[in-house]
């Protein structure tokens, strides 16, 4: 049993359903095509992003990005931008497996994205990390974009997981139960709302030129701030729950830092603690902005909710790395 | 404009959704707005970065001649950045979902501007043909000093129908994992951003973007 996804979505009337009239049936089938369009349509788990870092001839580098796939998602288009001051060429891989050699690497003005679509191992919800390499051969290549999108779906399993809604039982002329509009709608919108969620912003500078400090006061790792926007859900909504996870390291065993995120809720630290001396992912919860739909730019009062990250060593006299910071919401 | 007349989610009890009950028409009416309300907070971020500290700001490419208009003095788009083919929400009249482009700039002088253009394009349609004066896929800003500042484009830009058209490929997906290929329809439309100067002497430069789909009031 399967739904089919919709292309394009359908705008429901409230007006169709209203007390003491009777709803037709059709009513029913838009919103049961609106439903499957909204849990059927991709999502983006990886916007796109520039580390804008080099990889020298010879040498490899991993961006790897902490990301919550929808249980929808089956496929990903993996895009990445490679450009140079001199043709040359690269190897990629995609969670570290090859998608091919050879590639070949131009200046700027010619450059072309590269895209390559990978198969997730299962579809779940589970938080993991996605992985882009980078292995330059004849000359210094530049990454310059990346992006991870889920491919559409074009049907749905009728089920709690994949939340298709069957059509066929709201048929017109057909006599529809409370039983159905419940099982078809009503319980599956809560995991709708859940599964429609949306991500933030992925920075990540990379394996071989990781963001490093020695410093025991606060610095900024960004050129400048960036922005966050949650979902605007219920109607008190000011602000949402989203994660942010940072992939660090130490370069000995009695360093320890802590990386922190400031937007316009506070302050969000992630502890990174003596004795991580290999990339690891520590995440932590914070608050942004909602989406405020009574402003014409979607902006909490017409303001962007900034995010600025910064990071310290805390004990010990080693280096701190930071190959990437993640944001979504989960 | 939103769809929802509610303008939000509305959460249910469980002890309303009773099979022994008949059928209730405000709270169906209620779903309805909750479809319509989550179909545009569907909206995604499909761009977002800022440099990472001490990397080199987008340029021109160097082998070009930037000129006083979009267009180098041998006839190539002054572009400053492309980026990844992406996405949009198509909406019932055939149009995108309206997107907030923001661009963090400089122009390099300390009074002479550098005026950027965001236009979304249809992937593999040449930019140069597809940024058209105040059409609805383009968006302006205009910046003065050697500091970058974030710059919020107005108005908000969006594929129209016909563009849509031109910008929907089909592409092979899957329904299961191992599962048969399906075509799949989807949008495949790039942010191209391109600049220009009001003297030689300054630089039109670019190190950050974001692009996020949002459904106005």
């Amino acid at each position: 049993m399967t739904a089919t996804v919709p292309e394009t979505r359908v705008d429901l009337s409230q007006d169709e359903a209203l007390i003491s009239l009777g709803v037709r049936a059709v009513t029913w089938q838009h919103a049961v095509r609106l439903h499957n369009w909204i849990a059927g349509r991709p999502a983006v788990l990886v916007p796109c992003t520039v580390p804008r870092a080099s990889v020298g001839a010879g040498l490899s580098a991993d961006f790897p990005f902490w990301v919550k796939p929808r249980y929808q998602d089956v496929r990903l288009l993996y895009s990445l931008l490679l450009t140079t001051e001199s043709e040359c060429q690269a190897t990629i891989k995609i969670n570290g497996v090859g998608v091919g050699t050879g590639f070949r690497i131009r200046e700027q003005r010619n450059a072309a994205w590269f895209s390559f679509v990978r198969e997730l191992a299962l579809q779940s919800t589970t938080e993991q990390e996605l992985v882009f390499t980078v292995e330059a051969t004849g000359g210094t290549v530049f990454v310059d974009g990346l992006m991870i999108e889920a491919l559409p779906r074009t049907s749905l399993a009728i089920d709690a997981n994949d939340l298709g809604s069957d059509r066929v039982l709201l048929g017109i002329r057909q006599p529809i139960s409370e039983r159905t509009m419940s099982a078809n709608l009503l319980d599956l919108q809560s995991a709708l709302r859940d599964s429609a969620r949306r991500t933030g912003f992925h920075i990540s500078w990379g394996s071989l030129t990781p963001y490093s400090t020695v410093s025991a006061s606060y610095v900024g790792m960004l050129e400048g701030s960036i922005m966050n926007l949650g979902r605007f859900l219920y109607a008190s909504d000011t602000t949402r729950s989203m994660i942010w996870a940072a992939k660090c390291y130490a370069s000995d065993a009695s360093t320890s830092a802590e990386i922190r995120m400031v937007n316009d809720a506070g302050i969000t630290y992630i502890t990174m603690p003596a004795g991580t001396t290999t990339a690891t992912w520590f995440t932590k919860a914070m608050t942004v902005d909602a989406e405020d739909n009574t402003f014409s730019t979607g902006l909490r009062g017409g303001v962007h909710d900034d995010h600025m990250s910064g990071v310290i060593r805390t004990a010990g006299s080693g280096t701190v790395y930071v190959e990437t910071i993640s944001t979504l919401e989960i | 404009m939103a769809t929802s007349d509610d303008g939000h989610y509305t959460r249910f009890d469980t002890s309303m959704l009773d099979d022994a009950d008949f059928c209730d028409t405000g709270l169906l009416n209620r779903a309805l707005g909750n479809l319509d309300h989550l179909a545009d907070q569907c909206a995604q971020q499909r761009i977002g970065w800022v440099l990472p500290l001490g990397k080199d700001p987008f340029v021109v490419d160097k082998t070009q001649t930037p000129g006083t208009t979009y267009f180098s003095s041998d006839g190539l788009l002054n572009e400053l950045w492309r980026s990844a083919a992406f996405d949009l929400h198509v909406r019932e009249n055939n149009a995108t979902y309206p997107c907030a482009v923001r661009v963090r700039i400089g122009s390099a002088h300390a009074v002479e501007q550098a005026t950027i253009t965001a236009a979304l394009v249809p992937w593999t349609r040449p930019a140069g043909s597809e940024i058209i004066e105040n059409g609805v896929n383009a968006a302006v800003g205009v910046h003065v000093g050697v500091a970058h500042a974030w710059q919020l484009l107005a108005p908000l830009i969006y594929l129209d129908s016909h563009m849509v058209n031109r910008a929907t490929w089909t592409v092979s997906s899957a329904n299961s994992v191992g599962g048969a290929d399906v075509g799949a329809r989807w949008i495949r439309v790039q942010l191209v951003i391109a600049g220009m100067v009001s003297a030689a002497t300054a630089t039109a430069e670019l190190s950050g973007c974001s692009l996020r789909e949002y459904i106005t009031p």
